[in-house]
């Protein structure tokens, strides 16, 4: 098997000079993206509206999902296995929008068959009273086998070419 | 009302806390075990039912890991949330992750309560571990999620300051 070894591209406009975002703010991030981990592998679906706006939008590679129930729609489509969620280097930037900064993390996921997919979040979040919401995420698997499921070969940025 | 909060400090001692246990449980470097834990801290337990003693974990550390069906892999820990409950203490509920020989890859919970020393330093009180995700022929058993996010705020183990 040979692999198309190009690297992704960084995501438009990231990796820049930005300002400096005050600790208090990243660590309100790191929190609510925790938080989403946590909720989503324990089921408690309840609980995402206190990390998700209500107009949330997530962008994946098995399409766009829009409101509340956006994250248990996606995340449920693995069936009742839902993988163990790690979230990991994540890097905070303030944007050009009053109360929104954007975080680019690694996720890494952890199967029910002991085995690891990893990939991006590009997740812009509302930060108010020192506590984080997302207002989006787009989830971009990174490296050959992508998440399990067959359909997001198709977005791999390391794509396989060739047997 | 505003309850008890952390400042930026508190939360970057408290997961130097969790990053050090990792390498002292993955090395049983017992010598550094006051870093991480406080003198009467234990595993496990709840409401109704004492933890183990740190000490009697050490004790029997070695024995536990030669029982083992598979090599103690080493730790990562993630995912970090933190929650002051009372001036003093706080509760963490953290993700870990191993990656074994084989490059297969397993994951679990611990859930925490921290506390501030006399010293000023923060220290494990209380640790409890979930296993999640993993098949129900795991050699240690099937997937044993137990942990919640009202456990996480209201865990009565511990309450106290060291």
């Amino acid at each position: 098997m040979r692999y198309d070894t190009s690297l992704p591209r960084s995501p438009s406009g990231w990796n820049r000079l930005s300002p400096i975002v005050a600790i208090e703010t990243v660590h309100a991030v790191e929190q609510a993206l925790a938080l989403y981990d946590h909720f989503v592998d324990n089921a408690e679906w309840e609980q995402l509206g206190s990390v998700l706006e209500g107009d949330f939008v997530l962008v994946t590679p098995a399409g766009r999902f829009d409101g509340p129930g956006a994250a248990r729609r996606y995340e449920t489509l693995a069936g009742e296995h839902v993988p163990a969620h790690h979230v990991v280097n994540t890097q905070v930037e303030a944007t050009t929008s009053a109360g929104l900064v954007r975080a680019w993390s690694r996720f890494l996921l952890v199967t029910w068959e002991y085995r690891a997919r990893v990939g991006d979040y590009l997740d812009v979040l509302r930060v108010s009273d020192g506590v984080a919401k997302l207002v989006s995420r787009e989830i971009v698997p990174r490296g050959a086998g992508g998440l399990p499921r067959p359909e997001h070969a198709s977005v791999e940025r390391w794509r396989t070419v060739g047997p | 009302m505003t309850g008890p909060t952390l400042t930026a400090q508190d939360r970057q001692d408290i997961k130097m806390v969790l990053a050090r246990y990792v390498q002292v449980i993955d090395n049983a470097d017992w010598e550094r075990a006051d870093a991480v834990f406080t003198a009467d801290a234990t595993f496990g337990g709840g409401s109704d039912t004492p933890g183990t003693p740190l000490g009697e974990m050490i004790d029997g550390f070695d024995e536990m890991v030669a029982a083992r069906p598979v090599p103690l892999f080493p730790h990562q820990c993630t995912d970090a949330v933190l929650i002051a409950v009372a001036p003093g203490v706080v509760r963490s509920w953290s993700k870990f992750f191993t990656v074994r020989a084989d490059g297969t890859v397993t994951s679990g919970d611990y859930m925490d309560t921290i506390v501030r020393t006399g010293a000023g330093s923060w220290r494990v009180k209380n640790r409890a571990a979930s296993m999640g995700n993993r098949p129900d022929t795991d050699p240690f058993g099937p997937s044993r999620r137990t942990f919640t996010s009202t456990i996480w705020r209201t865990h009565p183990n511990e309450p106290g300051p060291a």
